[in-house]
């Protein structure tokens, strides 16, 4: 049994399905449907990559005892202030990484779902074109059967 | 000859992958060995709380050693460790502190592993990134065994991972895929097998659950962990292109189940229960990301069911290539064009259970691993 031949014909039918055009009249429908998600404020969480990032931002230009004193306060700070806060906070509900990259799926889920929607308009726009120019060369003919008559 | 196995946990209502099979192995190879277990009090892998277990007892028929938990894991210090040691500069000694943080902190079993390394012939460790592995190994390495169940984990990068997987006589690895993963990283040769862990054959009659037919069926823990967030968004969307078909769960739920006339949740079945619900079903599914085995897969495989398995992680992908018992997907267009291959085409999913049977027959019977285990350990030790 060879798994890769079978799922390569299946890519081949994805494919096929995407040249024939990639929305069907189901996928317009549940497009349309599709909710937009909530965004929370940006500024409110920390960026995971924050630290490596801004890594030169965050560094004094001269190491030495002050860096040492801010890493101890704020592990100190860090430590003092997880504990008060352990019966208010869950794990999971402080993790800013995870809220960060919730923050990153819904920002792509609605980009997605409002390219997706821009797409499906301007196809609607190009057919009407197309239809628009169709008249008007069929108008043309009719004047220019007029004009001769 | 006296072999004993270290795990982190142990019993018979202890839930979780590698202690179970720790179990399952210790119980068959006392057919062939003196085996003794050696483990913690612990009941929970969280914070490693102690439960009420004496520090003796038998569990069918292998005796078992439980040495006390010291202390419990303080989860918001050891992930402010854990963080730092993952992306900022760190000391040597930081990383000591990890082992003592990531538990479960048991000083007694280190010690009874040191000062009776004479009195077993070969120590068998599960699990490389807890306490237990990462203390007991470097005492007995000329004797030990090591069933890593590593999965792509920021601690197999850590030095001090590194330095420990140097170490072991032996591995028994779950996968090709975790063997490559491992060798990768302590690049040495070391004499190993790849070889899992085995299922009994059982024959299984349908019926009970023909109610919800046609369906595909997830077993395990439902959590976003293993994949559920995907497989409830992908089978929402499927259904709607393509209804019909039912998405049944068996397990724990960890996360909220999306209320859907098409998701049954059975909960958590009997044993027997459970096989009835995959000998109904029109194959089984697994979205998870993270799996350096997974027994529920070689389970459908022992009784002829194909699978349907999440591409991005390399064993599920890996097993499913080998074994030709089932197909795999990357994203939604994939997993829509293999649902309907396997609710479609009968005969394509009639023959990818046979496959799948055969990967097990050869593989993943008792014997097989039995024998595994001991053509390596008369390898190493002679």
């Amino acid at each position: 049994m060879n798994i890769e031949e079978i799922m390569e014909k299946a890519r081949a039918r994805i494919e096929e399905k995407k040249k024939q055009g990639l929305f069907t009249e189901e996928d317009i429908r549940d497009i349309e449907e599709m909710e937009l998600k909530i965004l929370p404020d940006v500024s409110e969480i920390r960026s995971f990559y924050e630290t490596h990032i801004f890594k030169e931002e965050y560094t004094p230009p001269q190491g030495g005892i002050k860096k040492f004193l801010r890493d101890k306060f704020r592990d100190r700070f860090l430590r003092v202030f997880f504990f008060f806060m352990r019966p208010l906070l869950s794990p999971e509900k402080i993790d800013s990484a995870v809220e960060y990259i919730k923050l990153l799926h819904n920002i792509s889920h609605n980009l997605v779902v409002e390219l997706s929607r821009q797409r499906i308009k301007t196809l609607e726009l190009e057919a009407r074109v197309k239809a628009l120019e169709e008249k008007t060369k069929i108008l043309e003919n009719r004047i220019r059967a007029y004009e001769k008559e | 000859m006296k072999v004993a196995i270290v795990v982190q946990r142990y019993g018979l209502n202890i839930a979780g992958g590698a202690e179970y099979h720790a179990r399952l192995i210790a119980e068959h190879m006392s057919k062939h060995w003196d085996v003794e277990v050696l483990t913690t009090d612990a009941v929970d892998y969280v914070h490693w709380k102690r439960g009420n277990f004496p520090s003796r007892e038998v569990l069918n028929g292998i005796p078992v050693r439980r040495f006390k938990v010291e202390r419990e894991r303080d989860t918001i210090k050891f992930g402010l460790l854990q963080r730092k040691i993952e992306i900022d500069e760190h000391t040597p000694e930081e990383e000591e502190q990890w082992i003592d943080e990531e538990g479960p902190y048991a000083p007694s079993l280190i010690n009874y592993i040191d000062k009776s390394r004479k009195n077993y012939d070969l120590f068998i460790f599960f699990s490389y990134r807890y306490y237990q592995s990462l203390r007991g190994i470097p005492r007995v390495k000329e004797k030990a065994f090591l069933v890593p169940t590593a999965e792509h984990d920021p601690v197999l990068y850590f030095n001090l991972t590194r330095r420990l997987l140097r170490l072991p006589a032996g591995y028994l690895y779950n996968s090709w895929e975790e063997k490559q993963l491992i060798e990768g990283i302590h690049g040495v040769n070391i004499p190993n097998v790849v070889v899992g862990v085995g299922i009994e054959e059982r024959q299984v009659q349908g019926g009970r659950f023909s109610d919800y037919v046609p369906y595909m069926l997830y077993i395990g823990r439902i959590d976003r962990n293993k994949g559920a967030y995907r497989l409830f968004e992908y089978f929402k969307l499927y259904k709607r292109r393509h209804p019909g078909l039912k998405l049944l769960l068996v397990g724990k739920p960890v996360i909220e189940i999306p209320k859907d006339p098409d998701i049954v949740h059975l909960g958590f079945l009997p044993e027997q229960e459970k096989w009835e619900a995959l000998a109904d079903a029109l194959f089984l599914i697994n979205p998870s990301h993270f799996e350096s085995l997974s027994m529920i897969l070689l389970e459908a495989w022992s009784i002829s069911k194909p699978v349907l398995v999440y591409g991005g992680c390399e064993v599920l992908k890996g097993q499913v290539q080998r074994s030709g018992g089932g197909l795999y997907f990357n994203d939604y267009f994939e997993f829509e064009e293999a649902v309907e291959i396997l609710r479609n085409q009968h005969e394509l999913r009639k023959t990818m259970g046979e496959a799948g049977y055969k990967y097990y027959y050869d593989n993943y019977r008792w014997d097989v691993i039995e024998n595994k285990y001991l053509k390596l350990a008369r390898e190493v030790l002679g």
